[in-house]
């Protein structure tokens, strides 16, 4: 067993290190692909033209700047040589990129993760329920719920939410002689903890205060995936209930719970620790609706006002950053599937 | 039916650590600086005070917090740079950096004159000279008087002058173009300037009077000489800079020719006053920078050391929200006073029916107008120009794609000043071109030999009156052309639309058109418009060549008086347009709203609402 466990252990590493080396090929050729994508997405200087009384000196001395003035290759060879080093280069505004992405980055995992570990979790449950309990009310209504939300475009829920979740409680209990609790822009409030105000200093306080601002783009989000996630576990683990080895589990007396749980759950994971894997590796390019329609300056926010600017160093580096990312959560997926199913084997 | 409540539990503890992890991470502030300022969105009432523009009277101000949302968040102090000039920084710049003359919201130029005590052109011959002296209690927020230095190192860094050699220059090949075609420049400058305009041709800055004194002399005229140090190149505080370079005195360095104190000088220029750090974005005016949590919010609090009125407010804070949907919930939700959000027709909408909110749109600065090539024979017939006027319904153009966002907006009758500046004409409409007449129009090309083809096409010497009206492809110009399009059909006109998403960047630069539908943003500087209008002008893309507008345009840059230079330039726009070489479409909305607790806001197109928040009066 021991040795069957280190040569197991090898082989994800032998895997492991395989795929790594596989990426960087692709990584390259990607950056190439998007190089070119960005670059030919526009001109930066478009504004600085159509400004009266600017002269071609001027333009020409802020094309210099900007490096416009060398041929594709030439300006691809320069990013990519500081890219490797860990230099992101300056933003079209010139801003060092790095600590803006990562500035970025730190914003939309903190937006996106929480809903995603709600929505999986909550996914998850409501899936096995609704499987176990396949056609009673439980099941129907979940599945009216899941549908509902699948349906509905992500704008529209964060704006109905704001409209309904927001502005009209929040007048409801302004009308009582409450504060308005529930936040509808950003992650906490300005200048909310200051001498002026001790009151707002304490723990409480400012767990209400994010509580109020993380609460609508935090149920945006997770009403979205668990909506899928509840359905594919649903499938998932219909399939597997209806499968010969937990009838053959069952009939050899085993009690439903460690059948469910220890036969049929187990299995039933599988897929969806796929995509589960898959959509984290996602995560990393930001929920751009959900960051726009609640003001949460995140990666999707960079994204979009990288690609108006027509910013081509940020526009890159979050490409890059995205697609290491979905790279990674890609081997990672692969990982969790052969755990999970140990027929699978790995390389 | 115990697993649900383990799950219930397992559930809410998992929400509620993530919240507290998420209260404790950012309870700290980043400034650590002592704080005065009320929470965003309390409110206490008082009256208003006076502009710097009119009054140096103090007044006990009124407190209270406003919060601004911006649709893109300002990245630079220093907003004279290239990498810079932007909206967002201007509606930052307005608050803390001292200017002597403050751009108004009929896009004239105020004598700051809690700043100044003069300004004026004190000599036109032989050379003009403009004279500024300084109010001797204006410091900056350190304390540090505000002064010659500052207006040194302003005309320094942005006269173009001090240039080093450009290591890709090749001598060997001295025509070699770069990669888009440019040739390449011998030198680059040290300093890296928006624009030198108006300031390169400055020749000499002297200090006097205790430094409060400062005389510029000018080696050519420059009327609009009151732009200068105005609006996005407002003063920064030269003393910062010394600090940071070892610079002992910035006024003994010479700015204007290379040498290492001036490269010292150039790179902190440049570079050093990026974001809003307020060890050196020092203020010189109503506030000050409190904290700046980048990507989050900009806190400003009232500046203890601004020697003038005090600002009504305690606190002013910028926060950035992208859309426009998203900026009038938060408005509604009292999470921001004041909202400028790009024009949206839904959102004008709701802001028109929301109950506590003022919502006026107003005509902005960008304007869309279309320009013929006059390189194209079929334009060279001024006739065919004035029949393309007259076969367009302007008035609906601005109804359907105006209309849902300003509903008592109409076309512009004017290319060289805005609807809501001063001194604007309608020569458009005085030259009886402003209205549609399909039967004048079909007049004016048979009286220029244009015959109707059984088609509906007029036709002259087997060519038929047909052309492209180019545009970069967004969908308000691609509406635009078909209107034009149905409407000029009417009058023997083959139009099509020439969509192209290049076009603006590539192809109108090199004249690559027969008409152009794009937009110009109205200035206040008189003079800017002269490289459109003007032979050999930079933007002279069409091909117009008027010796009455080089010569009008000769006359408003050495013309002092700012009525007869109003006058001149109406003369130069009645040329312009009886020559129907441009026709002006209409000027994009621009909405402000803020909440009706809030008092004194005004529109101002280039300065943006802020440029009098001194004066904003929350009421409880």
């Amino acid at each position: 067993m021991r040795a069957g466990g280190v040569e197991r252990g090898w082989d994800v590493l032998r895997f492991v290190i395989k795929r790594l080396i596989i990426s960087i090929p692709i990584l390259f050729l990607a950056s190439m692909l998007v190089f070119v994508l960005v670059v030919k997405a526009g001109d930066p200087l478009e504004d600085l033209r159509l400004r009266p009384g600017v002269t071609k000196a001027e333009i020409a001395q802020r094309s210099h700047q900007l490096g416009l003035d060398k041929t594709l290759p030439q300006r691809y060879v320069t990013w990519i040589t500081h890219f490797v080093r860990g230099d992101f280069g300056l933003s079209i505004d010139n801003q060092p990129v790095r600590p803006e992405v990562f500035r970025a980055l730190s914003v939309t995992l903190r937006l996106v993760l929480l809903a995603q570990v709600l929505a999986v979790v909550l996914g998850i449950l409501v899936g096995i329920v609704s499987a176990v309990r396949q056609y009673t009310a439980f099941d129907y209504a979940a599945t009216g719920v899941s549908f509902l939300f699948y349906a509905i475009p992500t704008f529209c829920v964060g704006v109905l939410l704001k409209e309904y979740g927001a502005l009209k409680i929040n007048d409801f209990l302004e009308a009582r002689g409450h504060s308005r609790i529930i936040k509808t822009i950003g992650d906490s409030t300005p200048n909310f903890c200051t001498p002026s105000h001790p009151q707002n200093c304490t723990f409480g306080a400012q767990l209400l205060d994010k509580f109020g601002h993380y609460l609508l783009p935090t149920l945006t989000l997770m009403l979205i995936s668990y909506a899928g996630y509840s359905r594919y576990q649903r499938a998932s683990m219909l399939e597997t209930l209806n499968s010969d080895y937990v009838r053959t589990a069952r009939a050899k007396g085993l009690r439903e719970r460690r059948v469910i749980m220890r036969h049929a759950f187990r299995n039933a994971l599988i897929p969806i620790a796929t995509i589960i894997a898959l959509d984290f590796g996602a995560v990393f390019g930001g929920a751009i609706i959900t960051e726009r329609i609640f003001g949460w300056q995140g990666m999707g926010t960079l994204f979009v006002n990288s690609l108006t600017k027509i910013d081509p160093n940020t526009l890159l580096a979050f490409m890059m950053v995205t697609a290491m990312a979905i790279i990674f959560f890609n081997l990672m997926a692969d990982i969790v599937y052969a755990y999970l199913d140990p027929r699978i084997r790995l390389g | 039916m115990r697993r649900a409540p383990r799950g219930t539990k397992a559930l809410a503890a998992l929400v509620g650590v993530s919240f507290a992890v998420a209260a404790c991470g950012s309870s700290g502030s980043k400034s650590g600086s002592a704080s005065t300022t009320a929470p965003s969105g309390s409110t206490t009432s008082g009256a208003p005070t006076t502009a710097a523009s009119t009054s140096t009277s103090a007044a006990a101000p009124t407190g209270g917090t406003a919060t601004y949302a911006q649709e893109e968040e300002g990245t630079k102090y220093n907003n004279a740079t290239s990498d810079a000039t932007n909206f967002a920084n201007t509606v930052v710049t307005n608050l803390l950096q001292p200017q002597p003359f403050i751009i108004n919201n009929k896009l004239g130029f105020d004598l700051n004159k809690e700043l100044m005590v003069s300004a004026d052109v004190t000599a036109t011959s032989p050379n003009q000279v403009v004279t500024y002296k300084i109010n001797p209690k204006a410091v900056w927020e350190d304390g540090v008087p505000i002064d010659c230095k500052d207006l040194y190192l302003a005309w320094g860094a942005q006269n173009g002058k001090a240039t080093k050699a450009n290591p890709d220059y090749d001598p060997k090949s001295p025509n070699k173009t770069d990669a888009t075609g440019s040739p390449i420049p011998k030198t680059v400058t040290d300093f890296n300037p928006a624009s030198t305009t108006g300031i390169d041709v400055i020749s000499s800055v002297a200090c006097s009077d205790s430094n409060k004194t400062v005389t510029m002399t000018f080696s050519t005229p420059f009327a609009d000489w009151k732009s200068n140090f105005a609006g996005n190149t407002a003063l920064v505080p030269a003393h910062v800079l010394e600090q940071k370079t070892g610079i002992a005195d910035i006024t003994k360095v010479d700015l204007s020719t290379d040498s290492p104190d001036t490269q010292k000088a150039a790179a902190f220029w440049n570079t050093g006053w990026a974001n809003w750090d307020p060890t050196v974005a020092l203020s010189g005016s109503w506030y000050r920078i409190k904290e700046y949590k980048k990507g989050e919010s900009l806190t400003l609090v009232r500046n203890e050391k601004y020697w003038g009125t005090p600002a009504n407010l305690d606190t002013i804070v910028f926060r950035t929200i992208n859309d426009a949907k998203a900026q009038s919930q938060a408005l509604q939700n009292g999470e921001v006073q004041v909202i400028y959000p790009q024009a949206d027709p839904a959102v004008a909408d709701s802001l028109s029916k929301m109950s506590g909110v003022k919502f006026d749109p107003e005509a902005g600065l960008t304007f869309e107008h279309l320009d013929m090539n006059l390189k194209n024979p079929i334009f060279q017939d001024i006739k065919v120009r004035q029949a393309f006027a007259l076969c367009m319904d302007r008035q609906d153009i601005v109804d359907k794609l105006i209309g849902p966002v300003d509903a008592k907006a109409k076309p512009l009758n004017s290319l060289l000043l805005m609807s809501n500046q001063q001194g604007y004409t309608p020569h458009l409409q005085q030259a009886s071109l402003d209205k549609q007449d399909i039967p004048k129009a079909k007049s004016l090309l048979e009286s220029s030999g244009w015959v109707l083809g059984s088609d509906g096409v007029y036709a002259k010497a087997g060519k038929k009156l047909a052309f492209r009206i180019s545009e970069k492809g967004i969908a308000r110009r691609q509406q635009t052309v078909q209107l034009i399009v149905q409407s000029c059909k009417q009058a023997g006109f083959a139009i099509t639309d020439d969509s192209d998403k290049t076009f603006n960047a590539v192809r109108l630069p090199k004249g690559d058109y027969d008409v152009a539908l794009f937009a110009w943003v109205g200035q206040p500087t008189l003079s800017s418009p002269e490289s459109i209008y003007v032979p050999g002008g930079g933007q002279n893309w069409q091909g117009y060549n008027s010796p009455a507008v080089a010569d009008l345009y000769k006359k408003i840059n050495t013309e002092f008086d700012d009525a007869k230079r109003l006058d001149l330039v109406n003369q130069a726009d009645q040329t312009i347009i009886n020559d129907v070489v441009s026709i002006p479409l209409f000027q994009l909305p621009d909405m402000l709203a803020y909440t009706d607790k809030l008092q004194n806001v005004t529109y101002n197109g280039p300065s943006g609402a802020t440029w009098d928040a001194n004066l904003w009066v929350l009421k409880s």
